[in-house]
C-alpha cells in the first residue's frame, strides 16, 4: 500500500505533502469527508493568522468563520478541480468571500468591500508559490492597506496606534514616549482608533 | 475628527470610553465591539495576534467534518412520516373548518317557509290585516326560539 502510494507519487512528480493532499481530496470526492480533516487542520493556522484575523480582528468570529470555510470546502469538494497546487489557495478564496459577507452584513463601506474582493482576484490569478509564502503575502497586503489608512490620520494618532497596537508597548510606556499622562494617552488612542475605523472604510462617507 | 492636540479637553464620557478601550487592549472584555475589532485587525496584520494552535486547528477541522456528516445524515433521513403527519393535520383542520363554517343543515320544520301557509286565502272578512301580521310575527318568534334551542342542543 505504502509502496503503491510512493510509486504514484513518483509518477505524479508532486512533493509528498501535495501528493497526500491530492489523495485526500480524491478520497473526499469519493464520499469520505473525514479524509480532508488532516489537510484542513494543516492549513488552519495560515488561514486564521494571515488571511482571516487581519481582516476581521475578532478572534471568536474568526474561528467561526474558519470552521464555516472548512464546512463549505468539504461540501463543495466534488466541484474542486486539482490544479497541482495546494488546497490552501481554494480555501483562502472561500474564507475571503466569507469575510466579505461579514463586512457587508455589518454595513461596511463599498471601498472596503471592493478592496477585499480585489484581494481574492489578485491571488486567484497567481502562480504556484508555496502556501506559507502566499499566507505571509496576504498578511502583508492587509498591513499595507492598514498603513495606507493610517497615513491619512494625524501623526499623533498614527503614532499612538503604532506604539500600542503594532509594537504592543505598555500603556505607561506609550504615554511616556508621547510625553503625556496615561489617561491622556488613552484618549489619544481612543480617538485614533475611531479615526482609523473611518479611514479604513467602516462606513461610506 | 477631534483635535489630536487637545486630549486634555475630553469630557468624562469620552475618558470613560477611552479607559474601557485601554482595558480591552489589556485583554478585558471592555470597550465597543467595533473598536476592539478594528484594533484586532491592526494587531493581526502586524503579526501580533496569538496563533490558533495545533489543537484548536485540529478541533475546528474535526468540527467541520462532523457538521458535514450531520447535515448529510439529516438530508438522507426519510421524510415521508413527516409528510404523512402534515397531510393528516391538514385534513383534520379542513374538516374542523367545514364543521364550523358549514354547519349541518337544519331539519325541514326549522327551515324557512312561506308565510302563505299561515294565512291561506281567501282571507275571512272578520280577520283584519293587523291580525294576519300578528299571526306571522308570532310564528316567526316561535321559529326563532326553536332554531336557537336546536343550535344550542347541537353544540
Amino acid at each position: 500500500m505504502i509502496a503503491d502510494a510512493e510509486v504514484a507519487r513518483q509518477e505524479s512528480g508532486l512533493e509528498p505533502r501535495l501528493e497526500a493532499e491530492r489523495l485526500a481530496i480524491a478520497r473526499a470526492k469519493a464520499g469520505d469527508p473525514g479524509a480532508l480533516e488532516p489537510v484542513l487542520a494543516a492549513h488552519a493556522e495560515p488561514l486564521f493568522s494571515s488571511v482571516i484575523m487581519p481582516r476581521l480582528g475578532d478572534r471568536a468570529l474568526a474561528e467561526d468563520l474558519l470552521r464555516d470555510t472548512f464546512v463549505t470546502a468539504i461540501e463543495k469538494i466534488r466541484g474542486f478541480t486539482w490544479q497541482g497546487r495546494s488546497l490552501f489557495f481554494w480555501l483562502r478564496q472561500i474564507a475571503l468571500r466569507k469575510v466579505i459577507d461579514v463586512h457587508r452584513a455589518r454595513g461596511r463601506s463599498r471601498r472596503m468591500l471592493e478592496a477585499l474582493a480585489g484581494e481574492i482576484a489578485a491571488q486567484a490569478a497567481g502562480g504556484t508559490a508555496d502556501d506559507a509564502l502566499i499566507a505571509e503575502e496576504d498578511r502583508r497586503r492587509a498591513m499595507a492597506r492598514i498603513e495606507a489608512a493610517m497615513a491619512a490620520l494625524p501623526e499623533r494618532y498614527a503614532r499612538a496606534i503604532r506604539l500600542r497596537l503594532i509594537e504592543e508597548r505598555a500603556r505607561d510606556a506609550c504615554a511616556e514616549t508621547m510625553g503625556v499622562e496615561v489617561g491622556n494617552f488613552d484618549v489619544i488612542l481612543f480617538r485614533a482608533v475611531r479615526a482609523f475605523r473611518a479611514a479604513y472604510g467602516e462606513r461610506d462617507e | 475628527m477631534n483635535d489630536p492636540g487637545n486630549d486634555d479637553e475630553a469630557d468624562l464620557e469620552e475618558r470613560a470610553a477611552a479607559e474601557a478601550l485601554a482595558r480591552a487592549f489589556d485583554g478585558e472584555d471592555a470597550g465597543t465591539a467595533a473598536d476592539r475589532e478594528f484594533a484586532g485587525m491592526i494587531g493581526a496584520a502586524a503579526g501580533r495576534s496569538a496563533p490558533l494552535g495545533e489543537i484548536r486547528a485540529r478541533g475546528l477541522a474535526r468540527d467541520a467534518v462532523l457538521e458535514v456528516q450531520r447535515r448529510a445524515r439529516r438530508a438522507r433521513r426519510p421524510r415521508w412520516p413527516w409528510a404523512m403527519l402534515g397531510v393528516a393535520a391538514s385534513v383534520a383542520i379542513a374538516l374542523l373548518a367545514m364543521r364550523v363554517v358549514l354547519p349541518e343543515p337544519a331539519p325541514e320544520h326549522l327551515r324557512s317557509r312561506s308565510a302563505g301557509r299561515l294565512v291561506p286565502g281567501p282571507f275571512p272578512k272578520a280577520q283584519t290585516a293587523a291580525e294576519r301580521l300578528d299571526r306571522v310575527a308570532a310564528d316567526r318568534l316561535i321559529a326563532f326560539r326553536e332554531v336557537r334551542s336546536h343550535a344550542r342542543g347541537r353544540r
